[in-house]
């Protein structure tokens, strides 16, 4: 669960939407066009070695080594260069017209707060660690970190987008088919770095109208659960829309259970895995900001992890 | 009827040469396939015993198996007998090192040698319990990865996590009582799998939502676990 990199083909080389097609094509003309360097390489190395005698004078010449040495770099990266910034102009954030869908993404260690806005940007809801759009939309995420810096990163829906403290970044990113594309942060933000992914849920229209309209705060009846929650500290740090839990310095609970992952994009979401997440975050996640919470016993920890996975 | 047991025999250096990190696993399986592809195993198995103890015991004459493994390295026996005083475990002193005496064949003689040693060795012991098949062990492990069972339990063969809050799974067919109250069988593991609180109530382990033929695949593979 925790890469965008494992299966075949690589997510870099399987583009999903417009604002990865180019990131791909570079992607290939730079593999393809670095293995022919490597084999030209190769060969003037072999003619070097075991060619013949006027061979090898001729490729130690002045002329070889103005044409090799010198032009040949000078056109291809010259080359490169404009290729790619005009194949990725596409991509950037600077182009939009009001017609896209808004979120800020912000990243802190090792999890993601995402804030959806309106189209003038005031916030409309709060989620964590997941991202639900409709498909065929573009999607302009407003990038911030917390902390330190980090790196958004859904290979198969765009590029990659440096999160940095004091700073919004603006990408944009498109899923062109209904599924669910993995992230991960790409930028090295400490211990459990490796360990903060994310995940992006695309919806045909209407079935992201539905999941909108689900998005409901929690009825506040959790019965057991919700009181050992209440009264564990928990609500320190996490925030139940509809209860009186309010923390804030973790992720917004108020659809933890609807999440396809636990512990920012690395776990299965079941009553197991939260279970186990609440009991020993830190043998999961070692460094995470969640401490470890050993004096539940057994029928006390089903009762908080049965009642956070009803929160749909 | 000896021969064929020897045939397969003679065949395993290769497969063996194939999964050097998992010796001991290796070992196991390789033993079952004979077992299976030989049927009457306990005559069989008490012959090569007999004959193995024979030449273990140090006595002059050599063991006609064949004309295959009547080896009377003094060396190897040695290794050997050691291996065969351990117990089935100590996989990775059977295996001369390829090369050691500069001869391939004698590599192949040795891992021959220690597969008749690992029948014999087989022998005072009850058998292992007769397991699911391997595609049921494959499919249970594929579920507890992606259940995440991980979270709370050690898990063999799956890196990450390991979590602390249940006890690790290693070893577990070996395991006499699920969570200390069970009777470790296949249909009451398969049901605790599932429904740990109706199977042990007050048990930690919730309910996890999976299919009853998941919980068998995973108890399956659970009860395949020996080390």
């Amino acid at each position: 669960m925790t890469s965008a990199g494992t299966g075949w083909p690589p997510a870099v080389f399987d583009a999903a939407g417009p604002y990865s097609e180019p990131v791909t094509t570079l992607a290939w003309v730079l593999l393809l066009g670095a293995g022919g360097v490597l084999a030209i390489v190769l060969a003037a190395l072999w003619a070097a070695l075991y060619g013949s005698a006027a061979l090898k004078a001729r490729l130690g010449g002045e002329r070889s080594i103005w044409i090799l040495g010198f032009g040949f770099p000078v056109i291809v990266l010259t080359g490169l260069l404009v290729w790619g910034l005009i194949l990725t102009g596409s991509l950037s954030a600077a182009r939009v017209d009001g017609s896209e869908m808004r979120v800020k993404i912000i990243g802190e260690m090792w999890w993601w707060r995402v804030h959806y806005q309106d189209a003038a940007g005031r916030e409309t809801m709060r989620d964590a660690n997941e991202l639900h759009i409709p498909v065929g939309t573009p999607v302009l995420l407003e990038l911030e970190a917390a902390d330190v810096i980090h790196s958004f990163w859904v290979p198969r829906l765009g590029g990659k987008m440096d999160m940095i403290p004091g700073r919004t970044n603006r990408l944009l990113i498109q899923a062109d088919k209904p599924g669910i594309y993995k992230g991960q942060c790409a930028e090295y933000c400490g211990g459990p770095h490796a360990l903060m992914g994310f995940v992006v849920v695309a919806h045909a229209a209407d079935d992201f109208a539905r999941w909108k309209a689900s998005r409901l705060p929690a009825s506040g009846a959790g019965g057991r659960g919700l009181d050992i929650f209440l009264s564990s500290g928990c609500a320190a740090c996490h925030t139940i829309r509809g209860t009186p839990a309010n923390g804030l310095a973790g992720p917004d609970l108020t659809h933890v259970g609807a999440r396809q992952t636990l512990g920012a994009g690395i776990l299965p979401n079941n009553p197991g895995t939260m279970a186990g997440w609440i009991a020993d975050a830190q043998a999961i996640k070692p460094g995470n900001r969640m401490p470890a919470y050993h004096q539940f016993g057994g029928d006390e920890l089903r009762a908080v992890s049965d009642y956070l996975v009803t929160l749909k | 009827m000896l021969a064929p047991a020897i045939g397969i025999v003679g065949e395993l250096p290769v497969k063996i040469a194939g999964v050097e990190a998992g010796e001991t696993r290796a070992l196991r399986a390789v033993a079952f396939a004979v077992e299976a592809m030989t049927g009457e195993t306990g005559r069989r198995r008490a012959r090569v015993a007999a004959a193995e103890r024979e030449r273990l015991a140090g006595g002059p004459k050599a063991v006609d198996m064949g004309g295959r493994v009547a080896s009377r390295d003094g060396k190897e026996e040695e290794k050997g007998s050691g291996a065969h005083g351990a117990g089935t475990n100590a996989g990775a002193g059977w295996f001369p090192k390829r090369g050691a005496r500069g001869s391939r064949m004698i590599g192949k003689r040795g891992v021959a040698g220690s597969m008749l040693l690992l029948l014999a060795a087989c022998d005072p012991a009850p058998l292992a319990p007769p397991r699911a098949d391997a595609a049921a062990i494959a499919r249970g492990k594929a579920a507890a990865a992606r259940h995440g069972c991980g979270a709370c339990h050690d898990l063999p063969g799956i890196g990450w996590p390991k979590g602390t809050m249940g006890p690790p799974l290693h070893g577990f067919g070996r395991r006499g009582l699920i969570a200390g109250r069970l009777p470790n069988d296949l249909p009451r593991l398969a049901a605790f799998v599932r429904d740990a609180p109706s199977a042990v109530p007050g048990s930690a382990m919730p309910a996890v939502p999976m299919t009853r033929r998941e919980a068998r695949d995973i108890a399956s593979w659970l009860q395949s676990l020996r080390d």
